[in-house]
C-alpha cells in the first residue's frame, strides 16, 4: 500500500529509474553480443540496439530526473509566493472588531 | 477579487513539451531505422553509415533533452529573481543573519499577472477584462515568453 502510494506521488522519479534500470540492461545485452562474435560486421548491430539504446534510455532516465527536481522546485516557490501573498493581504486587512474598540 | 478559477502557470510552456516531443521522437525514430538497417545488409562499409544515423539520432535526442532542462532552469532563475530580490538592493545590514535578511528580501512579491487560455493579451489579477473567466497565474516574462502582450486596460 504504501510502495503504490510512493509510486503515485514520485511517478516520474520511478519512470526515471525504469528508463535507467532498462537503459543498463541495454548496455549489458549489447555486450554481450559484442563480445559473442569476433566480426565486426556482426558486432555492429548490437552497438546500435544495445549501445545506442541503451544511452537514449539513460538520457530519458536522467531527463526525467532532473526534470521532478525542477517540478519540485517550482512548487516550493509557488508555496513561497503564495505565504508572500497571504502575508500582504493580512497586512493589508483592517483590524478586528475587538482591537478597534480598544484602541479607540 | 481575484478573477475567476485559477491555476498556477507550468513550469514548461506548450512549445518546451512540442520540442522535446517531437526531438526525442525523430531520434527514436532515427535509431529503430539504424537498428533495423544494420540487421537488412551484409556489407560492412553500409551497416558503419547506419550506425553513424544512429549516433545522429543519439545526438538529436541529447539536443532535445538539454533544451528542455535549460528551459525549465531558465523559469525558474526568472521566477526566483521576481520572487527574491538582492540583498544588496534592500540595503540588507552586514551584520543581519541569512534568515533576517532573506525576510527582508521577501517582502513585496510581485504583481499577479494572468492569462485566459489561448489568450494573447496578459493583465493584472484585477482587471475588469478577466472577471469570472479561468485564468492562468504566472510571472511577466513567462507571459511574454508565450507571446502574450499587456493589457492595454489594467496597462501590467
Amino acid at each position: 500500500m504504501e510502495l503504490m502510494t510512493f509510486v503515485r506521488n514520485q511517478r516520474d522519479r520511478v519512470a526515471a529509474w525504469l528508463a535507467i534500470g532498462l537503459g543498463v540492461l541495454a548496455l549489458v545485452v549489447g555486450w554481450f553480443g559484442v563480445s559473442g562474435t569476433p566480426f565486426p560486421a556482426e558486432q555492429l548491430p548490437y552497438v546500435v540496439t544495445g549501445g545506442l539504446g541503451g544511452l537514449f534510455l539513460l538520457g530519458i532516465g536522467a531527463l526525467l530526473w532532473l526534470s521532478a527536481d525542477l517540478r519540485d522546485e517550482w512548487r516550493k516557490l509557488d508555496a513561497i509566493e503564495q505565504l508572500l501573498r497571504s502575508q500582504r493581504s493580512d497586512a493589508a486587512a483592517p483590524p478586528p472588531a475587538s482591537r478597534r474598540r480598544q484602541a479607540a | 477579487m481575484l478573477a475567476g478559477a485559477e491555476r498556477r502557470q507550468p513550469l514548461w510552456l506548450p512549445g518546451d513539451v512540442a520540442l522535446l516531443s517531437s526531438l526525442n521522437l525523430v531520434a527514436a525514430a532515427l535509431l529503430v531505422a539504424a537498428a533495423w538497417a544494420t540487421t537488412a545488409t551484409d556489407d560492412l562499409s553500409l551497416r558503419v553509415a547506419w550506425v553513424n544515423l544512429g549516433v545522429v539520432g543519439l545526438l538529436v535526442a541529447g539536443a532535445g533533452n538539454v533544451l528542455w532542462l535549460l528551459a525549465g532552469r531558465r523559469a525558474i532563475g526568472e521566477r526566483r529573481a521576481e520572487l527574491l530580490v538582492a540583498p544588496s538592493e534592500v540595503g540588507a545590514d552586514d551584520d543581519a543573519t541569512a534568515p533576517t535578511r532573506a525576510l527582508a528580501t521577501m517582502a513585496a512579491p510581485p504583481d499577479r499577472l494572468v492569462s485566459v487560455a489561448r489568450a494573447t493579451l496578459f493583465h493584472r489579477d484585477d482587471c475588469p477584462l478577466v472577471q469570472g473567466k479561468p485564468v492562468t497565474a504566472g510571472i511577466r516574462s513567462r507571459h511574454e515568453r508565450a507571446g502574450r502582450r499587456p493589457c492595454g486596460v489594467c496597462l501590467p
